[in-house]
């Protein structure tokens, strides 16, 4: 109003006055460990949550002047290590959650990164819409689902996000702000999305929404007797379906190999719903509160018992059962009761323990998919590690850079880290690798922890690489944006321009291995759904040196500071 | 309703008006950066049922000739004045403080002397119109003079007493006073301070106030169980309170 000169950020009323003492980002960010959702990876660093794009500018600016790299996170829902940056600079990206305009006529929303799905969807059924494509859980931010190209059950008929996306603003660490969509930019908008954060900060996402009649799906749920049968089903419901996913019975071997259950998903018109006053209700769009009886935010200490072979094998064995007593049944289900499975029960990664999980999805050509995932369902039982969850799906390939979609099938697994076997499991998984690889298959970084950097480049093929690697040094020339996985994925590439150069070489891990877990972290966690481990007895890795003396500062903070 | 928000642009200010808007009450917002304040409109413009324009007003609260301005902006524009909600505070760790007075002064300045001069500027114009709802975020750290929080937690008690003065002296007119009492919360102003057990999410804290707001409460502690702690904390004997480090 009257007021003639906007102030300094420092004077913000609203901000907690940090860093006043001006010493740069190693004395003034808190030391944070942050994990990645499988629980199997972490990394310490130091931590910011910018509040506004001038923040995002100034914390660029600020790890520049001291020689740190950054990284993005938002709601840390990433497997492995897309999230995670050892001994750089985070920046949580959830403080800028605002949605900037929604248009309830044309279905176009325009977002800022941090707002999550659950944000989109709350506003947007209201007025009869749903997003496009949503993954399996609804917490993650939109510039996450950007960022690694998210896909759901529905991958074989709509795509990716990617393919939803209207337009963006992607902010560089040159401080340029790129529109960018199919016409404008459009090599950058299709390395930046699936583009791992490695490229710039998505700053405004304009994506279109789905039309929907109704707030409900008609859900049908088919038996299968083993792989064949699996696929089989599969193919014969893919032309009907509006989604279709696939649970694989990773434990059971021999000739029910592959048995599992389809649920195949249909929008229910408007001439069908039952109740049609109430069907966009937000309070429609519920999960159930219990789960067998049992309050849902404490159900992942009654399935922790059970994750071992044989408590996995004895579920698996009564959800088999019941599948089959309840073959060709179908029933109406809210598209949040639908779609995000992964959020019926709360903190159902602790289930895991301490060592956590890893998630990895392998993606293969349709003519080879039945082969090559027999022999990894096969080879995953003869070593004693079969997937606690399996899912599969299936996909159709898209226009984005690193994409992990092509015409065929997925399935996604989860391994329990092993405790003190780690190495088993990754060594098992390399095996996998080596088959997926054979048969021309692909992965998904979001859902990846072991990946070498030359199993990427195999798949992804060098010249996709190099064009990814020359677009980051030209909107990133002195390589500020990396990660665990960027370093991971990036590293031994010749010529590659993302290994961080302020880093020393001995500090870029080369192999992924899982540090161990701090003994009081799974009770930390407990407590705090936040995926944040505050202190770890060790902080691991070759900046210990420069991070223990920080860590102590914060841990002195932390103790001071409760109100 | 029709709602001033001070502060609502970050942390639970801006999931307190977030359900305003949701619920379709008027809001409008004052704070800084205009830059902020615009994304912010927009976004409770997005999420107003019926799209209800949300107009914005520079307010600082180290600068009190922004307060009456802003006010009367937000009043135009809105077309009258229901509740006034402040958010806004300075937040420092005791460390932060100690090593530099310069900024104790901001802290205790904003948080205390500009924030009753800003609230009897909202209390008169709410009064003016035969009453309406202030809602002031004070915190559990005023309500014992306690180590870790000794100044910033002074500055929060001074609040909390205006306050309950405000009820008493004007409960009769009409004016209807909150004092939120949050404990710890997840919010951009303690990112990075290590959560203690019963920490509360901006969203949760958010529902409690409007819920009480709604109700007509005087006083809120947020998440409940901090009115269970600070009721130990307030009996504890001062050499208890020499030793302990909270």
């Amino acid at each position: 109003m009257s007021d003639p000169s906007p102030p300094p950020p420092s004077t913000s009323a609203t901000k907690a006055v940090a860093g006043t003492s001006n010493t740069g980002l190693r004395a003034s960010a808190p030391l944070r460990v942050l994990d990645g959702f499988g629980g199997s990876m972490r990394a310490a660093s130091l931590y910011l949550k910018p509040r506004s794009l001038e923040e995002v500018e100034a914390a660029f600016e600020a790890a520049r002047d001291d020689g740190l790299t950054v990284a993005f996170r938002g709601s840390g829902r990433s497997y492995g290590d897309a999230a995670i940056h050892e001994g750089g600079v985070v920046l949580d990206m959830t403080g800028l959650d605002r949605m900037l305009s929604w248009d309830p006529v044309s279905g176009i929303a325009e977002c800022q990164p941090g707002l999550t799905i659950e944000g989109l969807w709350r506003r947007t059924i209201t007025d009869g819409y749903w997003p496009a494509v949503v993954p399996g859980t609804m917490r993650p931010t939109l510039g996450g689902c950007l960022a690694t190209n998210v896909h759901g059950k529905n991958n074989f008929k709509v795509g990716p996000i990617g393919d939803h996306v209207l337009d963006f603003d992607l902010l560089t660490t040159q401080g340029k702000t790129l529109r960018c969509s199919r016409e404008e930019n459009a090599d950058v908008f299709h390395a930046a999305i699936g583009g791992l954060g490695l490229l710039g900060a998505f700053t405004r996402i304009r994506l279109k929404l789905r039309k929907v009649e109704t707030g409900w799906l008609r859900v049908k749920a088919l038996a299968t007797a083993n792989l064949a049968d699996t696929f089989a089903q599969f193919e014969a419901n893919l032309g009907k379906a509006d989604y279709l996913v696939g649970w694989v019975d990773a434990t059971a071997g021999g000739r029910a190999l592959g048995r599992g259950q389809l649920h195949v998903a249909n929008y229910v018109r408007a001439d069908e719903d039952p109740d049609p006053e109430t069907s966009f209700h937000v309070e429609r769009q519920t999960l159930p509160n219990h789960v067998l009886g049992v309050p849902k935010s404490v159900l992942w200490r009654f399935m922790k018992p059970f994750m071992t072979n044989a408590g996995v094998r004895l579920v698996n064995g009564a959800k088999m059962l019941s599948s089959r007593l309840s073959n060709g049944t179908t029933y109406l289900q809210s598209h949040v009761a639908f779609a995000f499975l992964l959020d019926y029960v709360p903190n159902w990664r602790l289930a895991y323990g301490a060592s956590g999980f890893l998630q990895y999805q392998v993606f293969l050509p349709k003519e080879s998919a039945q082969a090559t995932l027999r022999e990894i369902l096969e080879l995953s039982q003869k070593r004693g590690m079969p997937s606690y969850l399996a899912v599969l799906k299936r996909h159709r390939p898209d226009a984005f850079l690193l994409t992990h979609a092509l015409d065929g099938w997925s399935l996604a697994m989860d391994f329990k880290v092993p405790p003190g076997r780690a190495a088993a499991l990754e060594e098992m998984t390399r095996e996998m690798t080596e088959l997926v690889l054979a048969a021309g298959g692909r992965f998904y970084f979001a859902k990846d922890g072991v990946l070498r950097a030359e199993d990427a480049l195999r798949y992804l093929g060098a010249d996709t690489v190099k064009t990814f690697l020359e677009l980051k040094s030209r909107l990133d020339p002195d390589a500020l944006l990396s990660s665990n996985l960027g370093r991971r994925i990036f590293a031994t590439e010749p010529g590659s321009r993302l290994l961080p150069t302020r880093r020393p070489p001995s500090a870029v891990p080369t192999l992924v291995s899982f540090p161990p877990r701090a003994p009081a972290a799974g009770e930390v966690d407990d407590a705090t759904p936040e995926p944040v481990i505050p202190a770890p007895a060790k902080v691991p890795g070759e900046v210990s040196a420069v991070a223990s003396t920080l860590f102590a500062r914060s841990a002195d903070d932390a103790a001071k500071n409760r109100d | 309703m029709k709602v001033v928000l001070l502060g609502g642009t970050s942390g639970m200010g801006r999931s307190i008006a977030r359900i305003l808007a949701e619920r379709g009450d008027s809001t409008f917002l004052l704070g800084i950066p205009q830059t902020d304040l615009d994304a912010s409109a927009a976004d409770l413009t997005a999420r107003s049922p019926k799209h209800e324009a949300t107009g914005t007003a520079l307010c600082d609260l180290e600068k009190p000739d922004t307060f009456a301005p802003a006010l009367d902006a937000a009043e135009a524009a809105l077309g009258g004045l229901d509740a006034v909600i402040v958010t806004a505070a300075l937040f420092a760790t005791q460390d932060q403080l100690e090593a530099d007075i310069e900024l104790t002064r901001r802290l205790v300045t904003v948080n205390y002397a500009n924030t009753v001069v800003f609230c009897e500027h909202a209390r008169k114009r709410l009064l003016a119109k035969g009453g309406g709802k202030l809602v002031v975020f004070s915190s559990v750290a005023g309500e014992r003079g306690r180590k870790p929080v000794a100044i910033y937690g002074s500055s929060k008690a001074g609040i909390t007493r205006y306050l309950e003065a405000m009820d008493h002296k004007f409960h009769a007119e009409g004016l209807r006073v909150l004092t939120v009492k949050p404990g710890f919360v997840k919010t951009g102003m303690t990112a990075g301070v290590k959560p203690p057990p019963f920490a509360g999410e901006p969203d949760q804290v958010a529902r409690e106030v409007v819920a009480a707001m709604d109700a007509g409460k005087t006083v809120l502690y947020t998440p409940g169980m901090w009115a269970l702690v600070m009721l130990v904390i307030r009996w504890l004997p001062r050499f208890v309170m020499r030793k302990i480090g909270f």
